[in-house]
């Protein structure tokens, strides 16, 4: 089964979706963003009695008052029954709000409300017949034979009224309902003969018409009138694209029908000749409309991005058939440019496209989606490798100041990826003043103590402690203690006690809940003792235990006590852990790997295993130099190797500590 | 005069106005096309009334429109039948509600009825159903759904005003429902078959058996609605497997002893499998012949008339079918139409 475009988006993320909350051990959650449109409609196709009712409301505002509201047109005429409007129409005693109704009780126009009502009690019928308990009472006609013949007599009776056209309208659409079809292509050709083409009620009536012929079984007619009408749908030939071009190019329903079907690779390709010869047609008044379909057409389904740019040129120099297809049209543009790597109108563009996103409405959260998708997935992708990492975390961050989540964002991620010493240049260059940085500087929720403790988190993975306390220094109490790894205990635990290896089942290792909101600069001052005392300690035990005590923090610092170096342990392709980032799944899962390029990257490089190695290969150096018995006896106890301590080491009294205070001690033997 | 008075039950529900005597058909078919043995037989049995089913009324589960969670469906087709043929007939307008669109309208039965009244008078007005003058509603209804079923009564009955129809309304009685209140109509046709389970491996005869009827009989002396009485004319054959029951089938050669073995009094086991319309019976399948039989029939209608209320009432042949039909004489027909007691 083919699903319409609008709910194929939704549908492709659902895969994504559920493998993401697969290994996801706890929040934020991946945040899913579904594809916006650029010119595939993003909402069910308009039927074509929609587009008639618009026009109609504004004809009944023509034929009645400007001053009255289409809401209120729209109510009278369209939503309320036969009896309601009966009433409301004719009796001043009830009260009413609607200035249609207002309009006929006071001007007493008699017509329109007669003609309203015969209309209604038309549509009554019709309803009727559409139930599943409908059953003509007669073979004469479906309607009920004196209720056919009032309507019809009614209808001659009124051919020079100012409503005659309506009338007219209401009699074919009793022939169609009754079935009598050569009776109602007659009377639609007699009724309509001295009436413009352009006038609503022909192009109605001639539906109706079109719809006897095809059930008469004069397909071929009955095609070229439903497209002379507009209405794509119900022609029955394989190509109603081509034929509309031909016979009604100009017809709002067919950009309609051809947005409905733009995810259709195919059949978007099967349009750029009828497009192109479009944009040549002078019976085509918005050229933009089909500059722009070929603009798409180019970019996604033949992957010429500079023609595509060509393209959305010239439709934006063009008229277009909605201000919506322009819009679309100016953001698809900002895709281009972005391909381009063309930023001449970027800040224009930003502004312009703030005033989608800002103004309320049901299409914001769309016009959200789409600004997010064009700065992700193609102003990201430009910038990053080109090592415009300021403009790109701007962006980003811009991007992402849409939701109100701070760590699991993209702008985090794309921080915490960089090394502290390009982290440090970045922010000096996001902080200078153009015009560009200043706009989105003002979406941006990061500031120094941001910065600062990110920066210092970052030299602490690069065991670049010096850096790390100068940083961290900077940073508030009230910052460090409002972290969330913080609050929820993450820092909590004693980074210099040996841990048995996690090796993938690091998510499961349990926090000790305390809160400590100095441990990283506690860590970082500790670290950089052992260091020191590693190459000026007064002995060779000195030395020697620390070595193994700073093999120790290093790696429970990547491992075990992970939080202090690192907010996210992600490849780019795997959410994982409680800092992941919210990244988008625009078009496929590796997405963000391949266009991102992450410089961090902990797990693809097997930081995992790299740590383990390293840190196994320490604690042996370390074991190896300790000179007394004592001084190993005790380096052992640290590790937790009990048995190796009573066996090589039985008189220390570290061996005698151990015997003495455990029972059991002969069962480790 | 002491006699005649013995012969029947007591006197205390009579017909209503308009409702005469008369032999009667149902006609269950999706087409009313009598052949011309049908149109003889009816002749020659002076058939006056015939019931004929016009649509079910079943459930929609998938309705948007509350008032459309009971629809019509099967509704009987002319296919250019002359009913001008029948225009000295009596037609009574039948609908059979099925209980899933009983349920499915509880609390809306005033527009259930609506819609069944509407629709029948626009089929009959459409086809030119002559001689209307009685809608009658078949419903299994049960203790659960007696109340809305009574509903459905006084709304029909209240639609056939509105629509200025003086038609008299009756209900099919179902052998079980003698035991609860009488519906609010104007008189009932008591159903004399399908007395038993029909996909119960275990019955005999699930069309007719004087042992199904008999306990209920008790009732009917006292029933406070005037009554008809339908007896059956039909048969058919059952198949069950192992599972239990299959479907219903027609015209299986079970005396072929190649092909059947017995087991039973009426019951035959396939020996291989059989080809049959496309299908298979399959080795070991069962199949049930049922049918009407005269003899029980006529018992049962006898123990009927012995407790029927005095007065006039008409018998009913369920249903109009030349092959069915066919198997009885015309005797045993003229007897089965018969009153007299």
């Amino acid at each position: 089964m083919k699903l319409p475009g609008f709910f194929r988006p939704l549908v492709s993320l659902l895969p994504a979706a559920f493998a993401a909350f697969g290994t996801m051990a706890c929040g934020p959650f991946v945040e899913l963003i579904p594809t916006p449109e650029f010119f595939a409609l993003s909402r069910p196709e308009k039927p074509m009695a929609d587009f008639e009712r618009e026009e109609n409301i504004r004809l009944w505002q023509a034929q009645t008052s400007e001053q009255i509201p289409a809401a209120d047109i729209e109510q009278a005429v369209y939503c309320d029954g036969r009896a309601v409007f009966y009433a409301r129409s004719l009796f001043d005693d009830l009260t009413t709000d609607n200035l249609f109704y207002r309009y006929l009780r006071t001007t007493s126009d008699r017509e329109i409300a007669d003609f309203l009502i015969a209309a209604k009690e038309l549509e009554g019928l019709r309803a009727n017949m559409r139930s599943p308990w409908y059953y003509p009472e007669s073979h004469d006609s479906g309607l009920a034979p004196d209720g056919l013949d009032r309507i019809l007599d009614r209808s001659r009776s009124h051919s020079d009224s100012r409503l005659a056209d309506r009338y007219a309208l209401q009699a074919t659409r009793a022939l169609f309902a009754a079935g009598r079809y050569g009776e109602c292509i007659e009377f639609c050709d007699s009724a309509f003969a001295d009436i413009d083409d352009s006038n609503l009620m022909k192009r109605m009536a001639l539906r109706y018409a079109a719809g006897c012929r095809s059930r008469l079984g004069e397909t071929l007619r009955a095609d070229t009138m439903f497209a002379l009408t507009g209405d794509v749908n119900s022609i029955a030939r394989h190509d109603p694209a081509k034929l509309m071009s031909e016979l009604n190019p100009g017809a709002p329903q067919f950009m309609e029908y051809v947005r409905a079907h733009a995810s259709d690779r195919d059949f978007m390709r099967s349009m750029m000749p009828i497009a192109r010869r479009l944009t040549d047609d002078r019976r085509v008044a918005h050229k933009g409309d089909w500059h722009f379909l070929m603009a798409y057409v180019d970019n996604k389904f033949i992957g010429n991005p500079a023609r595509a740019r060509s393209e959305i040129d010239l439709a934006l120099q063009q008229s277009f058939s909605s201000a919506e297809l322009r819009d679309l049209a100016r953001a698809y543009r900002m895709k281009l440019d972005a391909a381009a790597g063309n930023a001449d109108s970027l800040l224009d563009d930003l502004r312009w496209l703030e005033t989608m996103t800002d103004a309320p409405g049901p299409d914001r959260g769309e016009w959200i989606r789409r600004c997010r998708n064009i700065i992700y997935e193609d102003w990201i992708p430009r910038l990053w490798p080109r090592g415009d990492y300021a403009t790109a975390i701007m962006l980003c961050a811009y991007a992402d100041s849409f939701t109100s989540d701070l760590y699991g964002t993209l702008s985090f991620q794309m921080m915490g990826s960089l090394t502290s010493e390009r982290l440090a240049t970045t922010r000096d260059l996001m902080d200078r003043h153009s015009p560009l940085f200043d706009f989105l500087r003002r979406k941006s929720p990061y500031g120094n103590d941001h910065f600062n403790e990110l920066i210092a988190t970052l030299a602490l993975r690069e065991e670049n402690y010096p850096r790390a306390i100068a940083y961290l220094q900077k940073v508030s109490d009230s910052y460090l203690e409002s972290m969330k790894i913080n609050r929820d205990g993450y820092l909590g635990r004693d980074p210099f006690r040996p841990y048995r290896p996690r090796i993938n089942d690091w998510q499961a290792s349990p926090h000790s809940g305390r809160q400590a909101p100095d441990a990283k600069l506690k860590f970082a001052r500790r670290m950089l003792d052992y260091k020191r005392e590693m190459s000026s300690g007064r002995t060779t035990d000195d030395r020697a235990m620390a070595r193994l005590m700073y093999a120790i923090g290093r790696r429970n610092s990547f491992e075990e006590c992970w939080a202090l170096t690192q907010y996210w342990r992600g490849d780019g392709r795997a959410a994982v852990g409680i800092f992941a980032p919210a990244l988008d799944y625009w078009c496929d899962d590796d997405f963000s790997a391949r266009n991102y390029g992450f410089l961090y990257d902990y797990l693809s490089a097997g930081g995992m295993e790299a740590t383990e190695e390293l840190y196994r290969r320490e604690v042996n150096a370390a074991l190896a130099s300790f000179a007394s018995p004592e001084a190993k006896a005790r380096a052992h106890y640290l590790l937790g190797n009990l048995k190796t301590i009573v066996k090589h080491y039985g008189n220390t009294p570290t061996a005698r500590h151990v015997k003495s205070s455990c029972d059991n001690w002969e069962s480790w033997l | 005069m002491l006699m005649a008075l013995a012969a029947c039950g007591p006197r205390n529900a009579s017909a209503p106005a308009g409702h005469d005597e008369a032999n009667s058909v149902y006609f269950w078919k999706t087409v009313f096309h009598p052949d011309d043995s049908e149109l003889e037989f009816i002749e020659k049995h002076d058939v006056r009334r015939i019931y004929l089913r016009m649509f079910d009324v079943t459930a929609d589960r998938y309705a948007r429109d509350p008032d459309f969670r009971a629809i019509p469906n099967a509704s009987v087709r002319f296919d250019g039948f002359d009913l001008g043929q029948l225009a000295d007939k009596e037609f009574v307008p039948v609908v059979y509600v099925t209980l899933d669109a009983l349920r499915a309208m509880e609390g809306s039965e005033a527009t259930l009825a609506a819609n069944i009244v509407r629709r029948v008078r626009n089929m009959c007005s459409f086809n030119g159903v002559p001689d209307v003058g009685e809608l009658q509603l078949d419903c299994d209804w049960t203790l659960s759904t007696e109340e809305s079923f009574f509903s459905l009564c006084r709304s029909v009955r209240r639609s056939l005003a509105d629509l200025g129809l003086d038609w008299r309304l009756s209900s099919t009685i179902r052998l079980h429902q003698l035991a609860r209140k009488a519906p609010p109509v104007d008189c009932g046709v008591l159903m004399v078959y399908n007395t038993g389970s029909f996909d119960d491996p275990s019955a005999s005869n699930s069309i007719i058996s004087l042992d199904d009827v008999e306990p209920y009989l008790r009732h009917l002396p006292s029933y406070p609605l005037h009554l008809d009485i339908a007896y059956p004319t039909y048969s058919w054959q059952l198949l069950f497997n192992r599972r239990g029951f299959v479907g219903l089938l027609k015209g299986v050669e079970v005396t072929d002893t190649t092909r059947f073995a017995s087991s039973g009094s009426n019951s035959y086991t396939a020996l291989a499998d059989v080809d049959f319309n496309g299908r298979t019976i399959c080795r070991g399948d069962i199949i049930r012949n049922e049918t009407s039989d005269f003899k029980t029939i006529d018992s049962i209608k006898s123990m009927i008339e012995e407790k029927l209320p005095c007065g006039p009432h008409s018998n009913i042949l369920y249903h109009l079918d030349s092959d069915n039909l066919s198997n009885y004489t015309d005797d045993e027909i003229a007897r089965l139409f018969s009153t007299a007691r």
